[in-house]
């Protein structure tokens, strides 16, 4: 009986209220202000720069976080339990003045360089064929690979709930599905940003922070093109170039062309050797280098880009003051044990 | 069930519209509420576009470019358009199928779109690159040694490529095509030389140059031609349209749910209202039963299903000593616990007997309920509450208190056809009995009555008083029940009367029995008060066959079988004979009563003397004794004691006597007064059997004699012997004392009835008077003479004179002498006279005595 006038009492504001966000709504486009709520601010002082420094902050969820941690290191997320995440992916303590050796091996088929996770939240493109868009696609697809975590989701969370259930409730209110896993650790994985490398406090501002040869080889760095692909926040990890753009004879039959790169994932002839531009973060740290690791050191590697990519021959103070720059970018972190 | 149906159909159908109505307009409201969030999704992926393409096109103008930005909104972009195919929009996308058609178009050109942008970023940097790397590339001194043909070769090829990588117009592609190509031969002839490599370099970069510069443009007008922002207007208007369709529809919605709605108020307010009559007439129906059941003498008790109870009116519970608030859920059977009269034992619960055949169970006899004060029986009635179309509700109990009415109408009954002082039955419930005989005759059975007149009950209920009648009666029916057999009925059919009906008896019973209830009366003696009675009863008999029609017949047969049984004296037997002469000679009796009751009331008796002679050898001598006799004076006429038997028949003998004494006392004492001779004179005065029993009558004697101061010397009483022996006690009782006041006395007709001469010897009489049927032929006849003179000498030795009657003639004088019989009597000695007459002839006598030529030559002394 009383149902008519109640809900005209809840209708009439929700109209009204309706109304009026709409009238807002118009409101802020004609302002020009963004829509969405994007908060992202511009820089100045790195408009005009081809690299934006790691953000300081990132707003992130410590129980997701401690959650993604946890299972980060669980050896049951393989199908035979003897692998976690961190089987190959390790996360050691970085220290920018001593860079570690050795740290990229080899995986999969075709073999190629194991990345340190280590920024990874602020890449565009995931794998050296630019496979994954997102690090949940990543994960999602890390769980399946034969050469990965080999196991299926079902069998995942069977292994995991006895143990993860009540803390995954807890956090979403339910048991554990797909989604939450994938959803903590990628929450993890963003937590391992590494802001303060000594670039990055120089293009937040502080100019002295480099040294005179850096800051030449920075420039350099930009003026003879490096920074046209190693641009963006990562220095790379935003879009695909060839290998091997300028070659020369003799070498067609270079064994690291064999591998074709995202023409696997595309079938078009124009992506043959085509990879992902990877990220020069703590660069220093993960030789040895290119997607098959056949650059021993950076300096090589400096090198070979200068001819393969760029159509130049790099001198060597040319070569020495790049190495420089690059070094830059290391930064420090703790490291993450399990 | 019907009118119950239609409502019902119509709220559920309301319901159901409103329920509709409320979801549809619910949905609108959703769709309202997604409203701002879709546009703003919308407008946010429009500029998310927006800036797509013009960072584009930037990044293709930037010599130092950052694809961050570019790849963000990218990114945000996909994100959007996610979020349109994600949960959140559903009902967006559901709004119309050009919606959902529209977001997975705009998918497929977001995706086509990055796939351009990859290439155009590619071929952007690679241009950049190898502009870059013509300008720097090439060291100075590598083109020291070159030719100057060379130089201007390389001169041109750089400066038309960048012009081109800048401008890339058609003649500059073609001077680059046509440079290329001088270039790559040139580098044919400098094989070895060490300007090869950086010329190699400089003739990569050009053909990069050349053949990306081509494509930016190309891919840029690709991706610009890419239609996603008019794709998100589409799905903008597409969604605008709808969404005013929606509110349009809305509209009817919303209007159809109040108009249902305040039909299904209205529908409501109504179904209330009515509710609210209908309850408040159910309550005063409800108040109405409730008084009414309060209100009815029986006891309604209603229960449910289970026979627990739920209702009891105040009848019920004062039957059941329970209250109505204390039994409620109790089960019938502890409340109240049925037993039969039959077997002693609990009858089932009626309640649930009912309700299992499901049909009106009676038990209207022999049910009782125990109670501490006594058993309470009771007529109860089960009947299922509901049933026929409906389901049973229940069960109510109807109870009547049958104790009081039942015992009340037991009484009635037993009353209306028993007798109330006896216990017998009565009257009229015998004569049913009797007339069904009547009716159903059975030639079989040989059904016999027997009817039992007590004598002289009046004089018991006189001297003992009703109450005293009351208990001699119950004595009476107590003794005749003892003799009864089983098959026997007995009856007081009237104040002193008994009957006994037998339906199936033998002929000798008759006889027998009347004997047997006879000698049981007889032996009767009833005390009260220190007097003790004798009891004696006439009985008569009759045999109930075809020849009786009807119940008064019978009656009456009885009765005048007790009548002639009477006439020959009190506890006496007759059996019913049919016989028309009979009953002539009652109605002929029956004539006689009112003039012998007129004649008392006027006086019209006269009495008459006869004498009584002394007899002697030779003759008589001259009497000093006569005979009252009682003569009717009516119309001047005197009429002989013909009416006596009427009389005795009617019982008016009593008052006649009574009227003799009185007079003959009178008389006697004129005859003192006068000095007349009279007074040395004895007289025999009659008496019948009634006055004898009657007690009274001895005190009237008394009573008599003390007024007129009568010498009882001169008295003598005369009863027969068949009224002696009738009554014998009471005769005996009677003579001893009349006796004692010095009367005498005589027993009148002596071997005329049932005489006996062991009867003498109990009878202390003066005087014998022998049946004048033996004296009048004794002359002739030697018997006859031989019982005379055995009955003077049986008298002799008892001591008593004896008085021969009907003395005829002087020849019977003589025989009387012989025989020596004291005194004689009859017309051979004088004829009776009235009494003043009798006293004038004597004393005419007396003075011829004395003077002998008068006297008369019969008499001497």
């Amino acid at each position: 009986m009383s149902v008519l006038p109640k809900r005209a009492a809840t209708w009439l504001p929700a109209l009204l209220l309706s109304v009026a966000v709409l009238g807002q709504v118009g409101a802020d486009a004609a302002d020009g202000k963004d829509l969405a709520g994007d908060t992202t601010i511009r820089l100045s002082t790195s408009a005009h720069e081809p690299v934006t420094p790691i953000p300081v902050s990132v707003v992130l969820d410590s129980g997701k976080v401690a959650l993604g941690h946890a299972l980060f290191f669980d050896r049951r997320l393989s199908g035979d339990n003897t692998r976690s995440c961190a089987g190959c992916h390790q996360l050691p303590p970085l220290k920018a003045s001593r860079p570690l050796e050795g740290m990229s091996t080899l995986q999969g088929d075709p073999p190629r360089s194991v990345p340190l996770l280590y920024n990874s939240g602020v890449l565009f493109w995931y794998n050296w064929d630019g496979r994954y868009r997102t690090l949940e696609e990543v994960i999602s697809g890390a769980v399946t690979q034969p050469d990965k975590l080999a196991t299926t989701w079902k069998a995942l969370l069977a292994r995991v709930e006895a143990d993860y259930a009540t803390r995954f409730a807890a956090l979403y209110g339910q048991g554990l599905t797909v989604e939450q896993v994938t959803d903590v650790l990628a929450e993890f994985l963003r937590s391992l940003n590494t802001p303060n490398a000594r670039f990055d406090r120089f293009l937040r501002g502080e100019s002295n922070v480099l040294s005179a040869d850096e800051a030449s080889g920075y420039a350099l760095f930009k003026e003879i093109g490096c920074s046209s692909c190693h641009s963006g926040v990562a220095l790379g990890g935003n879009f695909f170039e060839r290998f091997y753009i300028y070659d020369h004879a003799g070498e067609e039959s270079e064994p690291r062309l064999q591998d074709q790169g995202r023409y696997y994932l595309t079938q078009d002839e124009s992506d043959r050797n085509v990879f992902r531009v990877p990220s020069l973060r703590n660069v220093a740290h993960s030789a040895p280098y290119f997607h098959d690791g056949s650059a021993p050191d950076l300096e090589e590697a400096v090198e070979e880009m200068g001819e393969h990519q760029l159509g130049l021959v790099l001198t060597e103070e040319q070569r020495r003051l790049l190495v420089v720059f690059l070094q830059t970018l290391s930064a420090d972190h703790q490291g993450v044990k399990p | 069930m019907k009118r119950m149906l239609m409502p019902t159909i119509a709220g559920a159908a309301t319901l159901v519209l409103l329920s509709f109505l409320y979801y549809q307009a619910q949905r609108v409201d959703e769709i309202n509420a997604g409203q701002a969030s879709v546009l703003n999704l919308l407008q946010k992926a429009q500029n998310q576009e927006n800036r797509i393409r013009s960072s584009a096109i930037q990044v293709h103008y930037e010599r130092l470019h950052n694809f961050d930005h570019m790849l963000e909104d990218k990114r945000a972009l996909r994100a959007s358009v996610a979020a349109m195919q994600g949960e959140r929009f559903e009902i967006f996308r559901d709004a119309s199928t050009g919606v959902a058609h529209y977001i997975n178009r705009l998918r497929n050109l977001v995706d086509e779109r990055d796939e351009l942008l990859l290439r155009f970023m590619r071929s952007v940097v690679l241009v950049k690159n190898a502009v870059s790397g013509m300008a720097y590339g090439l060291e100075k001194e590598a083109l020291v040694d070159a030719e100057p043909e060379l130089l201007d070769l390389i001169a041109r090829f750089r400066n038309t490529l960048l012009a081109y990588s800048s401008n890339p117009t058609t003649p500059l592609s073609e001077q680059s095509e046509v440079l290329l190509e001088e270039l790559e031969a040139a580098l044919y002839e400098l094989d070895d030389s060490p300007l090869y490599q950086p010329l190699m370099y400089r003739l990569q970069h050009g053909q990069v140059i050349f053949v990306e510069r081509a494509r930016i443009d190309q891919l840029l007008r690709q991706i610009l031609r890419i239609g996603i922002p008019e794709h998100i207007d589409r799905i903008m208007s597409s969604y605008l349209a709808y969404h005013e369709q929606q509110e349009h529809v809305s509209s009817h919605y919303r209007m159809g749910l109040y108009v249902t709605g305040s039909l299904l108020l209205v529908f409501l307010i109504g179904t209330l209202i009515r509710l609210r009559f209908t309850a408040r007439h159910l309550l005063s129906e409800k108040e109405m039963a409730q008084v009414t059941l309060r209100s009815i003498g029986d006891g309604v008790i209603t229960t449910d299903l289970n026979c627990c109870i739920t209702f009891m009116n105040p009848v019920a519970e004062k039957l059941t000593g329970v209250t109505m608030d204390a039994a409620r859920g109790q089960s019938l059977t502890s409340v109240m616990a049925l037993y039969s009269e039959i077997t002693r034992k609990p009858v089932e619960d009626p309640a649930r007997r009912c309700l299992e055949s499901g049909s009106v169970i009676e038990l209207t006899q022999h049910i009782y309920l125990p109670r501490d004060d006594g058993n309470h029986h009771l007529a109860l009635t089960a009947a299922p509450i509901g049933g026929g179309e409906h389901k049973n509700l229940g069960a109510v109990l109807v109870i009547q208190d049958e104790g009081e009415n039942r015992v009340l109408a037991e009484q009635l009954t037993y009353q209306s056809s028993h007798d109330s002082l006896t216990g017998l039955l009565n009257r009229l419930t015998f004569g049913e009995r009797v007339q069904s005989l009547l009716l159903h005759p059975d030639p079989k059975n040989l059904p016999m009555l027997w009817h039992i007149d007590l004598d002289h009950f009046s004089v018991i209920n006189d001297i003992c008083g009703s109450k005293g009648g009351d208990i001699f009666l119950r004595q009476v029916s107590e003794k005749l029940k003892g003799l009864l057999s089983k098959h026997d009925l007995l009856s007081r059919v009237g104040g002193d009367e008994f009957a006994i009906l037998r339906q199936c008896s033998e002929p000798a019973d008759a006889l027998n029995m009347a004997c047997q209830l006879r000698e049981a009366i007889n032996e009767m003696r009833f005390e009260w008060d220190g007097d003790v009675f004798d009891i004696s009863a006439t009985i008569g008999v009759v045999l109930i066959n075809q020849d009786y029609c009807d119940l008064s017949e019978v009656f009456m047969a009885a009765k005048s079988a007790v009548d002639s049984a009477r006439e020959d004296g009190r506890n006496n037997i007759c059996i019913h004979n049919k016989d028309k002469r009979d009953n002539s000679r009652k109605h002929e009796l029956s004539l006689w009563v009112p003039r012998i009751k007129r004649a008392l009331e006027e006086g019209r008796y006269r009495l008459y003397l006869q004498s009584i002679a002394p007899v002697g050898a030779h003759g008589y001598a001259r009497p000093t004794h006569a005979e009252v006799l009682l003569r009717m004076e009516e119309n001047g006429k005197i009429i002989p004691p013909i009416f006596i038997p009427a009389a005795e028949e009617y019982n008016l003998m009593p008052q006649i006597d009574r009227w003799v004494v009185s007079q003959v006392c009178a008389y006697i004492a004129k005859a003192q007064e006068e000095g007349a001779e009279a007074k040395d004179f004895s007289f025999s005065v009659n008496l019948s059997g009634t006055s004898v029993s009657d007690t009274f009558f001895l005190d009237f004697i008394r009573h008599t004699f003390a007024e007129f101061d009568t010498p009882t010397e001169q008295i003598c009483f005369e009863i027969t012997e068949t009224a002696a022996i009738h009554n014998l006690q009471s005769a005996v009782v009677f003579i001893e004392a009349v006796r004692a006041m010095g009367c005498q006395f005589a027993l009148d007709d002596f071997g005329s009835g049932m005489s006996s001469f062991a009867y003498l010897k109990s009878l202390p009489v003066d005087y014998l008077k022998i049946d004048g049927a033996f004296v009048k032929e004794m002359a002739n006849d030697p018997v006859q003479h031989g019982i005379v003179e055995a009955i003077n000498w049986v008298g002799r030795t008892l001591g008593m004179q004896t008085i021969a009657e009907f003395v005829e003639n002087d020849a019977i004088v003589a025989c009387l002498g012989e025989i020596g019989v004291d005194f004689a009597q009859g017309y051979g000695i004088d004829q009776p006279l009235a009494w003043d007459e009798y006293f004038r002839l004597r004393a005419e006598a007396v003075a011829a005595t004395e003077h002998p030529q008068t006297a008369s030559g019969a008499v001497t002394e």
